[in-house]
């Protein structure tokens, strides 16, 4: 076994280990335990940064990958299904060593902070445990070598955040938030699942490696639209996790939870790994599905954007801005920019957690405020989060300079080289969608930075409310005016901040501020070369064909410059070559959209800015009576697009009559069947039962039932008659020289 | 011709010898007595018990004390013969072992004397009459 | 025609006797002891006659003690003409079956049924001195007339002691059963010894030893002798399929009997068994692959493993608690035989042990039945309902002493049974499934010993008499004595182990 497996072994482990002690033993111990999660977190920290120092920096090679697995059930030969044999094992290439790294940083970083925010809360140890068992089923997501295994630790991540989500479940709230989230992502799941076994019906394993493998060699039995199915079912998971139009309605709500949990799953880990199973998956998609996988993107970092601008709620502003984040990943690897979006899921977290920990700061100081319109003025009493705060809104807003502006431009670029590629028309509308949506981000984080830390502290505007937990707060404290309660945060919940800012700026990422295609992680992080299109296009009659016979849906549109993309993958500066036209082409043309990229979007950042401006600094324009003025717009943003009734209108109402047609039906007629049958089952049953409680009951009593009746038998042989015995006595006598009789003739 | 009979010879000769004494005893006595058989007197003689008849009977339990006191002797004597072939070589050590060996013996006869286990008591000829037994009576008292 | 054998011959002989003499003491003791009792008995009269007779047994067998001490400063070895050993083997028996004598006095002492029911004692004390002396010739001798002669004085003094009780139709029937079943068995052993006579024209163990090494033998009459000689001993040790008679007899007997029978009686057929299988039946370098290519392991396997769980699992059924005991020392007859079963020195070692313990043991679990059965006339499990608070000592002690039969820690029982399996063990893993089922069935005599103090403790008395019963003074003090040794023992059983290792060493052994 290679030593990297075994620490990411480690690693995976560690997490779980806390969960165990802390859920078990946090009230026996001092501080409730704390000190161990977050100590076993920063050994898990500790371990990824190895593992990511070895993989990263000292192979630096984008083909880098170590694999281990084993056998964990063989089914044998099933009827129907043929072998199975699942496995379950680990692969660690340079993905899986920067997601590793990024988990148990802002994992370790989570559970630090948390010592200071969820201080003196009633279940305090609960919480650690449950971030463990959060960061181990995200380990398992990030390490799994096969989609079962990540089906499994998909469906922990599930139930952890569940937990997390809830973790105030007394607030109905909250309860109600973690109920929305588990369904939400059920759905996406269900899609999953499916996708999965169309995978598995055609070969027999679970592994990507040997699914790509096949895929590569023609095998896939089925049609190409069951493929395209495959894909777009796969994506549905994603969609869950990734909270993407249509499922996204259960992340805003999640922000129930604590805030760092918000940091940790929303921001950085639970959302990023739906972007990451499609990374993972990346190579099968097809064509058609990624169009499908661009456009949801697409149009969910369109519509978050729009929500995010008229929200209040600071964490509100920041689940939409996520949702719009992930609509960008999504569109980059709809579009084939597969390193870009990689690349906008690594500088997001780590920006986007970074923000939530200092609304998070905020909240705390303000007395668990929320609120923006109550905020303001905080710059001076908060520095250390003021300064964070800016320096991952600039990077969320893409900013010059950032890590954010990198990242979202190489997907921006991405977007434009693929509506070329595809011969613009209606594919012009995602690169579209990106820049509007980039202009939003822009807008809506500068209004919260100025509704936040400028101008003048707005607390004493807020109405009172009599069970307002604020003002009891401000009350208890014997403070009288609110500036004085306003403190920064203790040097446990700042630190993370510094350090997740200080991660968003480019440096980190490349020397060349304005390209990220110039620094490792560009070339660390490769776009593969797809499976799937190669066989369409290999050979030239077919592809004719497919050109000629478009409509039937066989492969996918001959594009114009064909010859010209082939011939520049030759010489494609990043030295990497496609052999997919398909893929070399987008590819060629987004490294051409690289500049034009840069300066439509830093147009479009600086456009926001000055709207942010105009709006809420120099109150050029008053942003009520704006509101106002295009009523119906600001109700359709504010009311999140009405989605929640929507699906209250259709889908729960609908669920609910039919589900009361189906209790009627149960009642009326299967009922009468089943009263019908009723004497037989219930006879069926009973002796069912009782052959249960028979064989139950035998089995566990059966050695004093045996040694009962046996003594019951043997005490016959003591029959009181002397002459009995002394036949008894013969006999064995008699059988004892028989036995020897035997052995000596024999 | 050898005129001496061999050892077998000898048994053969005291053999008929015996016939002859016992036949001529039983001749003897044929001649001269009187002959007025009845019942009784053709019944074969069994110690006073019923010759015929069922084998369940209850012998008198003191019969077999009896016997065997007399057995005990009986045996005492067969180890005392050989000692007394060669008593005169054994010396006075073998005349008190033997003397020990009877001395265990007598001991026995004498507690079971004293016991009055050699009192022969009547059982009581009324048995129908008493539901306990009373040979049992009898048997206490000689406890 | 018999020759008289010449005056310098005759004169050998009675040196050779003279000189036996010597090695006899304990036994002459024991002899005159028997005959005073009953000139004592004879001489006695008046109330208190039965206390006194018993008192002198008391002391007399204490008396003997001191010969048997005598004798370990002698030279192990034969004396009258090989009929009869000395050896440190046998002084352990002398002690053990003295001290056995002593124990079923005691409890006779304390028997009220005793006062009711019988008006001559003289006979019974007399009695259990000459069985005492049989079980010491038993475990002495080495000469199958010597044996046989030592078993029936031991089975006849068994007989009438059985059947003491002469009103209780019970005794007498146990009496009468014991006296045919054993009848046969001596029957049995008796035509064992004549074959092995017959094939060696010898009748001391040790010649027989080598006249069968050197002469070799018929396999199928050697089969059929030495069966036969097992009818005998098996009858003796009670294990499986010759116990029969003991559960009846057990039952029937008075109870200081049944505790005398059970220890004694069973220890002595373990002498013999030992003695005779290790010395007369040859063996070659290794146990079992003995020259005669029989395999005596397997008749003994056999038995062993049917007397733990015929003894066992029989005794769950039992309702009566002497009778419960009785089937429970069939099995402790197969757990004995395990340590047969190994055939060395340290087996040898765990059964003395093993009998040491199950004297302390089962000894003061009956003197307790005895006890209670003053008390309460009865001797059911039903009866003994709610006596742990009426009499508690009594109640703790009999748990003590049931744990110990059982073998848990921290008895004397657990460091026996510890013993027999950790022999057992040491001789590899062909025995490792004979421990378990040791293991096993003694899980399955927890179930029955623990119904006693089930009964005691937790159920209630079917009668709602709460009165204490006191069962006296001395009484309690015994229990306490003994309850307090048996967790001694089990603590600190190092001279217990000790005297039974050093005593494991027999005249004339060659096994190793």
């Amino acid at each position: 076994m290679h030593s990297l497996i075994q620490l990411s072994i480690a690693v995976l482990l560690l997490p779980l280990l806390s969960f165990v002690i802390l859920i078990f033993f946090n009230r026996r111990l001092p501080r409730r335990g704390d000190f161990i999660g977050v100590g076993i977190l920063g050994a898990t920290f500790g371990l990824s940064a190895y593992i990511f120092w070895t993989v990263i920096v000292q192979h630096y090679d984008p083909a880098f990958r170590v694999a281990w697995d084993f056998t964990w059930i063989d089914f044998g030969n099933v009827p129907g299904v043929g072998p199975l044999v699942i496995k379950m094992g680990i692969v660690i290439d340079n993905l899986t060593a920067i997601m590793l790294a990024m988990v148990t940083l802002i994992s370790f970083l989570v559970h630090l902070y948390s010592t200071g925010y969820m201080k003196g809360d009633k279940h305090y140890g609960r919480f650690f445990a449950y971030l463990g068992i959060f960061t181990f089923s995200m380990l398992g997501i990030v390490l799994a070598d096969n989609l079962f295994a990540i089906y499994i630790f998909w469906e922990l991540v599930g139930l952890s955040s569940y937990l997390l989500i809830g973790f105030f479940f007394e607030k109905e709230s909250a309860a109600d938030a973690q109920k929305k989230a588990f369904l939400a992502n059920r759905v996406g799941d269900i899609g999953m699942w499916l996708g999965i076994l169309i995978l598995y019906s055609q070969f027999h394993t679970f592994s990507y490696h040997e699914i790509f493998g096949h895929l590569a060699a023609g095998e896939f039995g089925m049609s190409h639209a069951w493929l395209t199915a495959a894909g777009i079912l796969l994506f549905m998971g994603c969609v869950g996790k990734s909270a993407q139009f249509p499922l996204h309605v259960w992340l805003p709500d999640a922000m129930e939870g604590p805030t760092p949990v918000s940091a940790l799953i929303h921001a950085a880990t639970m959302v990023a790994a739906g972007v990451y199973f499609v990374a993972r998956i990346f190579v099968l998609l097809t064509p058609e599905a990624l169009y499908v996988i661009s456009f949801v993107g697409a149009f969910t970092a369109f519509m978050a954007a729009t929500i995010a601008i008229t929200q209040h709620d600071i964490k509100r502003v920041l689940a939409y801005s996520t949702v719009s984040q992930l609509g960008y990943m999504v569109l980059g690897l709809g579009v084939g920019a597969y390193s870009a979006a990689i690349f906008h899921l690594v500088t997001h977290a780590f920006f986007k957690a970074c923000l939530f920990l200092g609304s998070g700061a905020i909240i705390h100081a303000m007395h668990h405020e929320q609120d923006m319109r109550w905020m303001g003025g905080l710059r001076k009493n908060m520095p250390w989060t003021f300064v964070t705060f800016s320096v991952a809104t600039l990077a969320l807003a893409g900013l010059p300079l950032s890590s954010g502006f990198m990242s979202k431009d190489a997907i921006l670029a991405g977007a434009i080289g693929f509506a070329q590629a595809e011969g613009g028309g209606i594919y012009y509308l995602v690169p579209f969608l990106g820049f509007i949506s980039a202009l939003m981000t822009a807008f809506y984080m500068g209004r919260q930075i100025w509704l936040v830390f400028f101008g003048e502290s707005r607390t004493h505007l807020k109405p009172a409310a009599p069970d307002d937990h604020h003002a009891a707060h401000a009350h208890d404290d014997g403070h009288e005016g609110e500036h004085h309660a306003v403190h920064e945060v203790a040097w446990n919940m700042r630190l993370p901040l510094v350090i997740l800012a200080a991660l968003s700026i480019f440096v980190v990422y490349s020397p060349d501020p304005l390209d990220g295609g110039k620094g490792w992680f560009m070339h660390m992080i490769q776009t593969p070369a797809t499976v799937v299109g190669e066989t369409v296009h290999a050979e030239p009659a077919l592809h004719m064909e497919a050109g000629e016979s478009l409509a039937a849906g066989e492969g996918h549109e001959v594009v114009p410059g064909h010859g010209a993309a082939q011939m520049h993958a030759e010489t494609h500066t990043e030295g990497h070559t496609f052999a997919d036209p398909r893929q070399a082409e987008i590819g060629h043309l987004s490294h051409a959209a690289h500049n034009q990229a840069i300066m439509i979007s830093s147009i479009m950042v600086a456009l926001g800015i000055v709207l942010a401006l105009v709006f809420y600094v120099f109150r050029l324009i008053d942003p009520d009576k704006t509101a106002k003025a295009i009523r119906p717009l600001y109700l359709l943003s504010f009311n999140k697009w009405y989605w929640d009734e929507i699906y209250n209108a259709t889908v729960i109402k609908g669920s609910l009559g039919i589900a009361r047609l189906l209790s009627w039906f149960d009642a009326n007629i299967v009922d009468g069947v089943v009263n019908g049958v009723a004497t037989l089952t219930r006879k069926f049953a009973f002796a069912n039962g009782s052959f249960d409680r028979y064989a139950v009951d035998g089995m566990v009593n059966f050695t004093a039932f045996f040694v009962n009746t046996s003594g019951a038998f043997m005490k016959k042989l003591q029959t009181g008659k002397v002459q009995t015995y002394v036949v008894m006595v013969i006999l064995a006598l008699f059988g004892y020289f028989v036995y020897y009789f035997t052995q000596l003739v024999y | 011709m050898d005129q001496t009979l061999s050892e077998f010879g000898n048994v053969f000769v005291f053999f008929l010898l015996g016939v002859v004494f016992v036949a001529g005893g039983y001749l003897t006595a044929r001649m001269l007595r009187p002959s007025r058989p009845n019942p009784v007197k053709t019944s074969t003689y069994e110690c006073g018990e019923e010759a015929v008849g069922s084998a369940w009977v209850k012998f008198n339990i003191r019969f077999y004390v009896v016997a065997l006191i007399f057995i005990i002797f009986d045996v005492e004597v067969v180890f005392l013969f050989p000692w007394a072939t060669v008593f005169r070589q054994l010396g006075s050590f073998a005349l008190v072992e033997a003397l020990v060996f009877a001395g265990i013996l007598i001991l026995g006869l004498v507690y079971a004397w004293v016991k009055g286990d050699l009192d022969w008591v009547r059982p009581t000829p009324s048995v129908p009459k008493m539901p306990e037994m009373p040979a049992s009576k009898s048997t206490s008292q000689r406890d | 025609m018999f020759e008289l054998p010449s005056g310098a011959e005759i004169q050998s002989i009675i040196s050779i006797l003279k000189s036996g003499l010597g090695f006899f003491i304990p036994e002459i003791y024991l002899s005159i002891l028997f005959m005073g009792l009953i000139i004592l008995d004879l001489a006695l009269k008046g109330r208190n006659k039965s206390g006194i007779l018993g008192w002198a047994t008391l002391i007399g067998l204490g008396g003997s003690f001191y010969f048997i001490a005598q004798q370990h400063a002698m030279q192990a070895g034969e004396h009258f003409f090989g009929m009869y050993v000395l050896d440190e083997y046998a002084i352990f028996f002398k002690y053990f079956f003295v001290a056995s004598g002593m124990f079923a006095v005691v409890a006779t002492l304390a028997d009220r049924k005793f006062d009711a029911e019988v008006k001559s004692i003289g006979e019974y004390y007399a009695l259990v001195v000459a069985m005492v002396i049989g079980m010491v010739m038993m475990a002495a001798a080495s000469d199958l007339l010597m044996i046989f002669l030592a078993m029936e004085l031991v089975s006849l003094s068994a007989y009438i002691l059985s059947g003491y009780f002469k009103r209780d139709a019970r005794s007498s029937e146990a009496a009468l059963k014991y006296l045919v079943y054993g009848a046969v068995s001596s029957g049995l052993m008796l035509y064992g010894f004549s074959l092995i006579y017959g094939m060696t024209a010898e009748t001391n163990i040790l010649k027989i030893s080598m006249e069968l090494a050197d002469h070799g033998y018929d396999p199928l009459v050697m089969i059929l002798a030495t069966l036969l000689i097992m009818a005998g001993f098996g009858y003796k040790i009670g294990a499986f399929p010759f116990h029969f008679w003991s559960p009846d007899v057990y039952e029937g007997a008075p109870t200081p009997i049944t505790a005398y029978l059970s220890v004694a009686s069973k220890a002595a057929g373990f002498a013999l068994l030992l003695r005779f299988f290790y010395i007369a039946v040859p063996h070659g370098v290794s146990p079992y692959e003995d020259i005669l290519g029989i395999d005596w392991l397997t008749l003994l396997v056999i038995m062993s493993v049917a007397s733990m769980i015929y003894g066992n699992v029989v005794a769950i059924w039992q309702k009566n608690v002497k009778r419960l005991l009785a089937y429970s020392s069939i099995a402790h007859a197969g757990y004995l035989l395990l340590g047969v079963i190994v055939m060395d020195e340290i087996g040898t070692q765990a059964v003395l042990f093993y009998l040491l313990s199950y004297f302390l043991m089962n000894y003061a679990a009956f003197y307790v039945v005895v006890l209670i059965s003053n008390r309460t006339g009865s001797e059911t499990l039903d009866d003994y309902r709610g006596l742990g608070s009426k009499m508690p000592l009594a109640g703790a002690a009999l748990t003590v002493f049931l744990i110990s039969l059982v073998g848990l820690p921290p008895t004397v029982g657990f460091i026996g049974k510890l013993m027999i399996f950790s022999a057992l063990l040491s001789k590899g893993a062909l025995y490792i499934w004979l421990a378990l089922i040791g293991v096993l069935t003694s899980v399955i005599s927890l179930y029955y010993y623990m119904l006693i103090p089930l009964n005691m403790f937790l159920r209630e008395s079917l009668e709602p008499n709460e009165k204490s019963l006191n069962p006296g003074f001395l009484a309690q003090l015994m229990m306490a004595v003994l309850m307090i040794l048996t967790i001694w023992f089990g603590l600190f059983f190092e001279p217990l182990s000790e005297f039974a290792r050093y005593s494991s060493a027999m005249f004339g052994l060659s096994l190793y």
